[in-house]
């Protein structure tokens, strides 16, 4: 297993794997908890639209997704702000236009320098040194935002109406959520793809949930979580050659089965006893 | 302290419907105003314009504190969250910005304590009764050391023993000097333990002893039927007043 570490994509993939786990992991914390799992579902087809954009018009398609899904998600959080359009909805109309939009640049692009469908599944095998360097800069920015503001996140999300009266700033903090799903899903474009990147801001917290008694225990198990499926996806994706992304996203799907059986066990000892 | 709230001409109208006409009442220091009345005669939106979620449409609202502990009803929060007692009491000491300190702490012991949930500390809030829900909502807004404490309808979904021990322990912080504003729909407690008491039905009528709300006319207009209160010492029950073919029709049977 050692002789992996000798190839530059492999470390490459564990340095981009590792920063992604633990911000994906931090994000997914707050968005499972605040019940948003379908904005990034949204969100992340979102970005589909601006990665065409910018393959359309010659631009780096990462900065394109990023300007592009920024915007939509400042547009969403504001439509949803004063709960003039049910949240469900404004996902809906933003996912399903930006689809739309994604298919039409798509189409009038004459020759193909890229290929399209590498964005939609991704390949954390083939991230470079600049892609980490771009990885990692905004990840720290958005680590240590959220580490200023953790408490206020926590407790808008347990009692908005306590927060407002309190002096804190709901809208900003529900702003700050949605751009920071933006940020962080077209981040993980390259490596895990716009399809499957919503299961990693869904899943390992949603595992975590389902054995912590405390949210220090649940962000701690949702970072570990996510760090133990990147890592043994990029091992079984290079040993078996099957896709990075995927084997990522199934190895957090087979954790969450295994705690959500788990737990169901306990529970029926607990009732029998 | 004196003078802690007033409102003067206060007016608050949604999408053009009036909800709250020409409100005017004072609350002073170490005073207990009692809010009544029926669903959707404008007490939330009376609170939610005291503690700022709300913006009048008319008059003006003269706040003379920034310490105000709101205790919403219980219903309105996500549960499910993975807190223990401790850490959502802890949250009425946050403020923007702020570090919290060993000082917080020590503040969260004495008034998890003071409302018999320190043994319960490291309990997730989730497992909690509605009783205990409620106490730990006070907790949280005592925490903060507020001049005025604000409970809307604090009884909704808490059992009997639960809200008998609520009204005791709304007694002792009385003792302490708070100004408190309580909307409920026991209207049977109401002169008990309040000082004055608001008839509120889009208007709001004051009155300085708390048995005379008997004769407000939101009772009739609000409520829909005569509420006569018999008086004896310090219980006051009430019964229904049937009109008078109901009871012509009680007494042929």
């Amino acid at each position: 297993m050692f002789e992996l570490f000798q190839y530059n994509f492999i470390t490459n993939a564990l340095i981009s794997g590792t920063i992604l786990a633990v911000v994906t992991g931090v994000l997914s914390f707050f968005i499972v908890l605040k019940g948003m799992s379908y904005f990034s579902v949204g969100i992340s087809h979102i970005s589909f639209a601006g990665v065409s954009l910018g393959l359309l018009i010659g631009i780096n398609p990462i900065i394109a997704a990023l300007l592009f899904t920024v915007l939509a998600s400042a547009g969403i959080a504001s439509i949803t702000k004063n709960k003039t359009i049910s949240e469900d909805s404004a996902i809906g109309i933003f996912f399903s236009t930006s689809m739309a939009l994604g298919i039409i640049f798509i189409s009038l692009i004459k020759t193909y320098t890229v290929d399209p469908i590498n964005y939609l599944f991704g390949d954390i095998l083939g991230i470079s040194k600049t892609d980490i360097y771009f990885i990692a800069i905004l990840s720290s920015i958005l680590l240590l935002a959220i580490y200023f503001i953790f408490k206020y996140l926590l407790l808008y999300i347990f009692d908005e109406e306590f927060a407002r009266v309190n002096g804190i700033p709901v809208n900003f903090l529900h702003y700050f959520l949605m751009i920071s799903m933006a940020v962080v899903i077209v981040l993980s474009i390259k490596a895990i793809g716009i399809v499957l990147i919503s299961a990693l801001l869904v899943i390992p917290a949603n595992s975590a949930y389902l054995i912590s008694k405390s949210y220090r225990k649940m962000l701690s198990l949702t970072i570990f979580f996510s760090l133990f499926s990147v890592y043994s996806g990029i091992y079984f994706s290079y040993s078996l050659d099957i896709p990075s992304g995927a084997s990522i996203v199934v190895i957090n799907a087979l954790i969450f089965l295994v705690i959500y059986i788990y737990r169901n066990y306990l529970k029926s000892l607990q009732n029998d006893s | 302290m004196g003078k802690l709230l007033e409102f003067k001409n206060v007016n608050f109208k949604y999408d053009r419907r009036i909800i709250l006409e020409d409100i005017n009442f004072t609350l002073n220091s170490n005073e207990f105003l009692g809010i009544i009345g029926p669903n959707g005669a404008g007490k939330t939106t009376l609170l939610k314009l005291i503690v700022g979620l709300l913006s009048p449409t008319e008059g003006t609202i003269e706040l003379h504190t920034e310490n105000i502990g709101y205790i919403s009803q219980i219903h309105d929060v996500n549960w499910d969250l993975p807190l223990t007692v401790f850490d959502a009491v802890l949250m009425g000491r946050y403020s923007w910005p702020s570090k919290i300190t060993k000082e917080d702490e020590k503040i969260i012991k004495k008034y998890l304590k003071m409302v018999d949930m320190y043994e319960y500390r490291n309990k997730e809030v989730k497992n909690l009764s509605g009783g205990q829900k409620q106490r730990i909502f006070i907790a949280r807004a005592l925490v903060s050391d507020p001049d005025i404490l604000i409970f809307d309808e604090p009884n909704t979904g808490v059992d009997v023993k639960a809200t008998d021990q609520f009204y005791d322990l709304l007694m002792k912080l009385k003792r302490k000097n708070k100004a408190i504003i309580l909307v409920t729909h026991q209207i049977e407690v109401i002169p008990k333990i309040c000082d004055r008491v608001g008839c509120l039905n889009r208007k709001l009528y004051l009155h300085e002893k708390p048995k005379e709300m008997f004769n407000c006319p939101v009772f009739e207009e609000g409520y829909g039927t005569q509420v006569e209160m018999l008086i004896h010492g310090k219980s006051i029950p009430h019964r229904v007043v049937k009109d008078k073919r109901n009871r012509e029709k009680d007494n042929n049977v």
